[in-house]
């Protein structure tokens, strides 16, 4: 029982657990992710931001008049060299309000080269012609053409990391292609844009350009080295993106955002882990939780145990004791909660089983002791005497008729009287078993004794103690007719009266005083009232309570001079119960 | 269920249950966040001139932001300092690491510095530099001598096998020194040359790496060329030729790659330079030490290589990630 409960209570505790760690795992991950998001969508601005204003400048550049006159129309060499300076002076001009280039270069196709500033010095072992930006820019027919990160060393003594920007610069009178315009925007601006986000502990955001170079990768030496690897076909291939690899490093987030202008593609990696919550931090924690809660179930429920199926058990204990026949045990269960009222409801109810086992015991007795008196009823010597003493006077006299018919008639009276050892028997036998008693008795007493029974046939299927009426009527004789100057006459009834069978022996006899009748009221239960006549009644009233309860039995009506009537009162049964 | 356990079990289970979960509640307030492991990194010159080493420490911190590790930085400012690097080790023993990552000024007097902090039960891994001793777990470096057979054999394209030629070392004792020498000797003598005339050390001293070139290019004006073996002998050595207008007249080959190396490229001072990897270097050694820290078994050697940079390759795409690092844009303009 107890450890039913605990397991049920375990279990459902480790799925609660369970569940809300994957949920709260679930939001940190979703949040994780949009984090990522958002913060790529600004560094995608801010790159797209630079790329746009150095695409802005070159356009703007792309239409001075100046650059093209230097470039193309024949000059005395004093005018080209003012011309050289007014486009000097105002490239500076621009560069001084612009820290993101830091430099702007004119490339005649002649071999004609001018910087921002006259101070810069070409590096003379740099072939312009053979530089990747200045290609691309002649491929593309006047297109802005967007270099990967490189190292600009076209100036000597000067190594700057540079995004660069080329152009064509075409005479549109002519469409004759004249100069290249080179810009260069300060690497370091993406590169502290980059480094500075915050994604996580490991997270990271690079760039890598159309065919694939990293334009920015935080690891870019340890991923040129092979040391790290960052899914550039994958990325390449596709257009905007979300996915994750999973490899020795752990589960990481790749989202991007394309730069269509450059054919950048800008990609965060974050480490879904490690942003917001750690996932094995988190672990602990519930774990830590799930123990105590665990801890304090188990607790509960040994309290539980204790409290409640303990007291529960001792009953059960006792209930078995008690099954087997004990009544004497109790149990103690001290306690003013609903236990300790069940163990003393169960104290009482084995008392009151105890007392009605006692009870019973003693009705068993009492009907035992009744069929030993039916018995007795039976075979009234004095009666069967007498009988006999008449008999043999007819038989004397030679009345054979008579003879015959008495005989018979007691034949008939102690087959009924004994019925097979069945104490119910039918009203109808009841009513043949008295009809054969008065039969003799009138015999005997001829004109001082006159009968009439008048019970219904209907009445005779229910069911009766057997030998009730005879006993009264043997009294109405003896004790009423017997002393009385008058007729005697008695008068058997019965009818069915509110669901109840009432049997009337009705005699005009001597009657009894009301002192007499008080007295024989009075008689207890179950106590012999005189030797001589009160045996029947006494026996018939206590034989019928004895089987059809105490709503049932005799009672008298009686007026001295005027005759005695007795009812029994009888359930209307039809078959035989108890 | 007995009546003696019914009353006794509950209460001892309960004292356990509430002790434990004590302990752990309290516990998990204690790891909460988790500390990343203490990582102590010494390297060999802390001086900020020394281009070589402030990338490997860049290395070092992205590799620290990677794979979560607290770092602290120490390392002498003069490399030849080997007593002050010694006492840098002895002071991290005490503050007890995970892991010491040791680029160590001498091979054989920091060995036992070492093996101290091994019987101390912490994680050794060398790198650029090892010690005397089988105890670090690993050792991250360049091959020297391959990285000294890629000079040796510049330096024969450029002046042939029959020139004169000094060979300007950093500190004697030295792993590097010891194996890049060691490699510059054994391409002489696969070819039989007695051009070497002989080896000089500048203790890592910019100034008398300049003074020495100097002097034996004035006092034997017959030298072809010059083997310099590390950042700081090479710096020297371009000044010296510089100073003497000796361009082109005299060879360089040298190590690694500075400014000034490079710009001495473009100017045709320096002729090649073998250029190692110190990102990786940095990088790879705290690679290692995450890796040992969560126990797994990593290999004894790991060699980062080296590339031998010249006029002509220098800005090759893939050289210039290596020779422009974007830590030095500082000094870039």
């Amino acid at each position: 029982m107890a450890i039913t409960y605990t397991l049920l209570m375990v279990t459902t505790l480790l799925v609660v657990f369970f569940i809300s760690f994957r949920v709260t795992e679930e939001a940190v991950k979703a949040n994780s992710r949009q984090y990522a998001k958002q913060l790529l969508g600004s560094v995608a601005y801010t790159v797209n931001t630079y790329i746009d204003s150095m695409d802005g400048l070159a356009t703007f550049l792309a239409t001075n008049k100046d650059i093209f006159d230097y470039f193309t129309r024949r000059h005395p060499e004093s005018e080209k060299q003012a011309l050289r300076k007014r486009i000097q002076e105002n490239l500076s001009t621009v560069l001084k309000n612009r820290k993101d280039v830091s430099l702007i270069s004119l490339i005649g196709l002649e071999g004609k080269i001018l910087f921002h500033e006259e101070s810069l010095e070409l590096n003379s072992f740099v072939k312009v012609e053979k530089q990747g930006w200045y290609q691309a820019a002649l491929q593309s027919a006047g297109k802005a053409v967007f270099s990967s990160s490189h190292v600009q060393n076209l100036v000597r003594h000067r190594y700057p990391w540079v995004v660069s920007l080329s152009k064509l610069l075409v005479d549109e009178t002519q469409g004759r292609p004249i100069a290249v315009l080179l810009v260069d925007l300060n690497y370091h601006l993406i590169e502290d844009l980059c480094t500075n986000v915050s994604l996580g502990k490991r997270g990271y955001v690079f760039i890598v350009d159309s065919v694939g170079n990293l334009v920015f990768h935080p690891r870019q030496q340890v991923v040129y080295s092979g040391l790290k690897k960052e899914p550039i076909e994958k990325i390449l291939a596709l257009e905007a993106f979300e996915f994750e690899v999973n490899d020795r490093e752990g589960m990481k987030l790749y989202s991007m955002v394309p730069l269509h202008k450059a054919g950048w593609k800008v990609i965060a990696v974050s480490y879904p882990e490690e942003l917001g919550v750690d996932r094995r931090w988190l672990g602990r924690v519930y774990t830590a939780w799930g123990i105590l809660f665990l801890g304090l179930t188990i607790l509960f429920s040994f309290i539980v145990s204790l409290r409640i199926a303990k007291p529960i058990k001792l009953l059960r204990d006792t209930i078995k004791v008690v099954e087997q026949g004990n009544f004497d045990i109790q149990v103690k269960i001290e306690r003013s909660d609903e236990i300790g009222e069940l163990g003393k409801d169960f104290n009482i109810m084995v008392q009151k089983i105890k007392e009605l086992l006692q009870l019973i015991i003693e009705e068993q007795q009492n009907k035992r002791k009744s069929e030993l008196k039916a018995l007795q009823a039976q075979i009234n010597p004095h009666f069967l005497y007498n009988t006999l003493d008449s008999v043999i006077w007819m038989a004397e006299d030679k009345q054979h008729q008579q003879v015959i018919e008495m005989v018979a008639a007691l034949a008939k009276l102690f087959r009924i009287s004994i019925s097979g050892g069945r104490e119910i028997i039918s009203i109808g036998e009841e009513v043949e078993h008295v009809r054969q008693y008065l039969i003799i008795q009138k015999m005997r007493y001829k004109d001082k004794l006159d009968y009439e029974i008048r019970v219904p046939p209907e009445l005779f299927p229910y069911r009766t103690v057997k030998i009730i009426l005879q006993p009264l009527v043997e009294n109405a004789i003896y004790h009423g007719i017997k002393h009385s100057s008058a007729k005697g006459e008695i008068i058997v009834d019965g009818r069915l009266k509110d669901g109840k069978i009432e049997l009337l022996v009705k005699d005009n006899g001597v009657g009894m005083s009301p002192e007499v009748l008080a007295k024989l009221k009075e008689i207890p239960y179950g106590k012999n009232f005189d030797k001589k006549g009160g045996v029947g009644i006494h026996n018939v009233d206590e034989r019928i309570k004895l089987y059809f309860g105490k709503e049932y039995g005799i009672d008298f009506f009686s007026k001295e001079g005027e005759g005695t009537e007795v009812r029994i009162r009888l359930p209307a049964l039809l078959r035989e119960e108890g | 269920m007995r009546r003696g356990n019914v009353s006794t079990l509950p209460l001892i289970l309960f004292s356990i249950l509430f002790i434990g979960s004590v302990v752990l509640f309290f516990g998990i307030s204690a790891i909460s966040p988790p500390e990343p492991p203490n990582v102590i990194v010494i390297v060999k010159t802390v001086n900020p001139a020394i281009a070589f080493w402030q990338v490997v420490l860049e290395g070092v911190q992205a590799a620290a932001k990677e794979f979560d590790l607290a770092v602290t930085i120490d390392g002498p400012f003069d490399e030849i300092d080997v007593e002050g690097q010694i006492q840098i080790v002895e002071k991290a023993i005490q503050k007890r690491p995970a892991a010491i990552v040791l680029g160590a000024t001498d091979y054989y007097r920091l060995a036992p510095s070492v093996e101290k902090a091994h019987r101390e039960g912490i994680q050794v891994i060398t790198f650029d530099s090892d010690v005397n001793s089988t105890l670090p777990l690993c050792f991250v470096a360049t091959d020297n001598v391959e990285a000294g057979r890629k000079a040796g054999k510049a330096m024969i394209e450029l002046a042939g096998d029959s020139s004169s030629l000094i060979i300007l070392s950093h500190v004697k004792g030295t792993s590097t020194a010891i194996d890049r020498e060691r490699g510059v000797r054994e391409v002489f003598e696969q070819l039989n040359s007695h051009a070497l005339k002989g080896v000089y050390y500048c203790d890592n001293f910019f100034d008398k790496a300049y003074q020495i070139t100097q002097e034996i290019l004035t006092a034997y004006p017959w030298v072809d060329g010059i083997i310099a073996l590390n950042e700081v002998s090479t710096v020297g050595a371009i000044q010296a030729i510089r100073d003497l207008k000796l361009k082109r007249k005299v060879f360089l080959v040298g190590f690694d790659h500075s400014m000034d190396e490079i710009k001495a490229i473009d100017d045709g001072i320096l002729d090649a330079t073998v250029v190692q990897k110190p990102f990786n270097m940095g990088y790879i050694a705290l690679q290692k030490v995450k890796e040992v820290l969560s126990g797994a078994e990593i290999e004894r050697y790991i060699d980062t290589g080296s590339v031998l940079i010249t006029r002509e390759s220098m800005y090759y795409p893939e050289n210039q990630k290596i020779l422009f690092p974007f830590a030095s844009k500082k000094g870039v303009e």
